[in-house]
């Protein structure tokens, strides 16, 4: 497609509006207590399902962690159709019953006009609407490239990292990406049929200050297996780069 | 020096002015579980640039067996205009945005 219209730039020489790229909106904020009971059937207890509001456009999601006991962390997304209608949150591993607390919000290309009949509107050459004044704005306010090392659950190593934002206070984070694995990390009985613990890892936040943020790997769950591959942790996935970026509307 | 475009909606709020940085997708790529790929994405050539990743439709208990566990996403890389992929165990849905 071919520029149209109006480009706008920030101070840092950035395109902040053209007629090119839609921008992305704020489409839902909301606060959220999940509970998690670890200790006992049934197995859907590691993730929780939250709806999002369903539609084609990717979603982007940003959140902010007030727990600050436990990591959270965003698995993926439901699709249903080509419609993305909710998104994978999951915890650490606790045992027993506890709870996270969080904000979210979910960011959209615009898709339909605003009822705001004042300022301004940008059109690409489709008539779409890459800008327009009536909805507030994702913004970008930092961006932290992250190393973590790879967890090892055999002896309970999980790196994280504390990311200190200063100026920056009590924003949304985007950490991508969003990963999970599992790896089968011990052979209790090596006589048939074999015995193992599978662990399922992932990523996530902790808060810490208004100013910080932990990035840590955590264990979602572990449990006895019967047979069954061992996965070592070298080939659970793991790529150990990360971007947490901090974000407002 | 005055420079670039401030914006308010009808309440007086400031949307936009000359410090933000928005995102904008400049791609999006369906990725199916086992699959290994790439492809060029020009738009982001000199641009800051972040992707986000998720599962789609994890899946902890495929019929029932928990040993097989379907939440491994495609492993994702973004060097220059090139984003790659190796193998995941569940479908990943990759967005790529620019937000110089």
């Amino acid at each position: 497609m071919t520029d149209y219209g109006l480009i706008t730039k920030n101070e840092y020489g950035g395109t902040q509006i053209d007629s090119t790229f839609q921008n992305f909106v704020l489409q839902q904020s909301n606060n959220i207590t999940l509970n998690f009971n670890h200790g006992d059937p049934p197995h859907n207890i590691y993730e929780v399902l939250v709806s999002i509001p369903s539609s084609s456009i990717p979603p982007l999601i940003a959140i902010k962690p007030k727990s600050l006991n436990h990591y959270v962390s965003i698995l993926g997304y439901t699709m249903q159709g080509n419609a993305y209608n909710g998104m994978y949150i999951t915890t650490e591993y606790v045992y027993g019953r506890h709870s996270i607390n969080f904000d979210y919000i979910v960011a959209r290309s615009i898709s339909s006009t605003s009822n705001e009949s004042y300022g301004m509107v940008v059109y690409n050459s489709n008539g779409d609407i890459c800008f327009h004044s009536g909805y507030k704005y994702l913004k970008i306010l930092s961006v932290h490239n992250i190393t973590l090392p790879i967890p090892t659950p055999y002896n309970g190593y999980y790196p994280y990292t504390d990311i200190h934002h200063s100026g920056i206070y009590n924003p949304y984070y985007i950490l991508t990406p969003n990963w999970a694995g599992s790896s089968t990390i011990k052979v209790i009985n090596p006589q048939p049929p074999s015995t193992s613990i599978m662990a399922h890892l992932s990523v996530g936040l902790k808060k810490l200050t208004s100013e910080s943020v932990r990035v840590g790997s955590f264990e979602i769950c572990s449990f006895y297996v019967f047979g069954g591959p061992i996965i070592p942790v070298s080939e659970m996935g793991w790529q150990g780069q990360f971007t947490l970026l901090t974000c407002t509307v | 020096m005055a420079f670039g475009l401030k914006v308010w909606d009808a309440s007086g709020d400031l949307v936009v002015d000359t410090t933000h940085r928005l995102p904008r997708l400049v791609h999006t790529q369906y990725i199916s579980s086992g699959t290994t790929g790439s492809v060029e994405i020009p738009a982001v050539a000199d641009k800051q640039t972040f992707f986000i990743t998720g599962a789609v439709n994890v899946n902890y208990w495929v019929g029932q067996d928990k040993r097989i566990v379907r939440i491994n996403q495609a492993g994702i890389s973004l060097v220059l205009t090139t984003l790659s992929w190796v193998p995941g165990n569940v479908d990943t849905i990759v967005f790529v945005f620019i937000y110089d």
